[in-house]
């Protein structure tokens, strides 16, 4: 259909300098013209041009990578949309996630996103680790990616852990307090660590200041970076488990 | 159902549940973001006529978490909120004094801190009259003592 003249404003828009700045490539009609698009396009290249049939047995890896990179976008975008009516502060914390459970239109259904989300995370990426665990698939040539994939688990116990402070309720103040406790229990270093997490003596203003930016900019990019590696790392170790 | 489904209308159909999912969160994003009309508790709260308050008299707007207090010198408004981790203070009439529920700080009852651990004063709010003459109290704004 692509080869026949046209007309109406549909061709005319195809015609437009900007439209094939976009769309830049012709239809491709061959594989290499395939493997072109794939290889000069950021987000196709992400995947290989080529896959084994074998990698998508669902049984070999429960697709569990997959699910814990998908919590993580989930995550990010009701994030974002929660970042619009909450402030971290003391007197406002509470009643900003009180107002979104029952004022904002959507504000319920948005919260639970993102709160159910986090705990599926941990989920999916603790399973993530046993499979890969169980099948071996951390051997070499894969350990470094084991070990990216450690730090990776690691970031998120630490965006589930810092998030739960800042609804500011009694469950976030305790967990919070006993967490940095423990950390303060650490020797030699741990009572400074603690002194620097909180930003105080105790939890406080400041704690819910420095678990704000901790959750929703130093982790999520320290996260979005190693997941960088983490994938491009699958690739060069030589894609997903299959049969050798 | 009588068609086969070829690769081509599986993806029409892709597309279209695509553009009716994107329509829905358009209009849910939209929704979510759109100013709320009347927030809670935005906006100024009315206590009442000022002659209704008596010398040395306490109004406590337990709903609001704040109190208003008339002395010799005129009126004032506290935030309840305890400075110290957010609890909501209780006057304790026999003494004389706030007192928070939560970890027992103490407050005079012009807002001073008696003892901690709260390391401030109650915060002091903005008392004005509307224009019914009645005494109102902005939630949101702080007075610098």
């Amino acid at each position: 259909m692509s080869d026949s003249p046209r007309r109406g404003p549909l061709a005319w828009l195809r015609a437009t300098r900007p439209w094939r700045s976009v769309a830049r490539h012709p239809v491709p009609d061959t594989d290499v013209g395939r493997a072109r698009i794939v290889i000069a396009n950021l987000w196709l290249h992400l995947r290989p041009v080529k896959v084994d049939p074998r990698t998508y047995r669902l049984a070999d890896t429960f697709c569990l990578g997959g699910l814990s990179a998908f919590l993580f976008a989930l995550l990010t975008v009701t994030g974002v949309f929660l970042m619009v009516y909450f402030r971290p502060t003391v007197p406002e914390a509470y009643h900003d996630i009180e107002d979104l459970m029952y004022a904002i239109p959507g504000g319920a259904f948005l919260r639970n996103l993102h709160r159910w989300g986090a705990h599926a995370m941990v989920v999916t990426v603790a399973l993530h680790m046993v499979r890969v665990f169980l099948r071996g698939a951390y051997r070499p040539p894969r350990e470094f990616n084991w070990v990216v994939g450690v730090s990776l688990l690691v970031l998120t116990l630490l965006l589930s852990y810092t998030g739960y402070l800042l609804p500011w309720d009694q469950l976030s103040l305790w967990a919070v307090s006993v967490g940095t406790e423990m950390a303060a229990s650490v020797p030699w270093l741990g009572p400074a660590a603690r002194r620097v997490l909180l930003g105080a003596d105790e939890v406080g203003a400041s704690a819910v200041l420095r678990f704000y930016v901790l959750h929703c900019i130093v982790l999520p990019l320290a996260a979005v970076s190693l997941m960088g590696v983490h994938f491009w790392r699958v690739r060069k170790d030589g894609g997903l488990s299959r049969p050798l | 159902m009588a068609e086969t489904l070829d690769r081509r209308r599986i993806l029409m159909l892709g597309a279209a549940a695509l553009a009716a999912a994107a329509g829905l969160s358009g209009y849910v994003s939209a929704a979510f973001l759109r100013p709320l009309a009347a927030g809670r508790q935005r906006g100024a709260i009315v206590v009442g006529y000022p002659e209704d308050i008596a010398d040395d008299g306490l109004v406590l707007l337990a709903d609001a978490r704040l109190v208003v207090g008339r002395t010799t010198e005129g009126f004032f408004a506290l935030s309840l909120v305890c400075p110290h981790l957010g609890c909501v203070v209780r006057w304790l009439a026999d003494e004389g004094r706030f007192h928070c529920p939560c970890h027992g700080s103490q407050f005079t009852p012009d807002g001073g801190v008696l003892n901690g651990p709260a390391s401030g004063d109650l915060v002091a709010l903005a008392v004005g009259l509307d224009d019914l003459g009645r005494l109102v109290v902005d939630p949101s704004a702080e007075v610098i003592q």
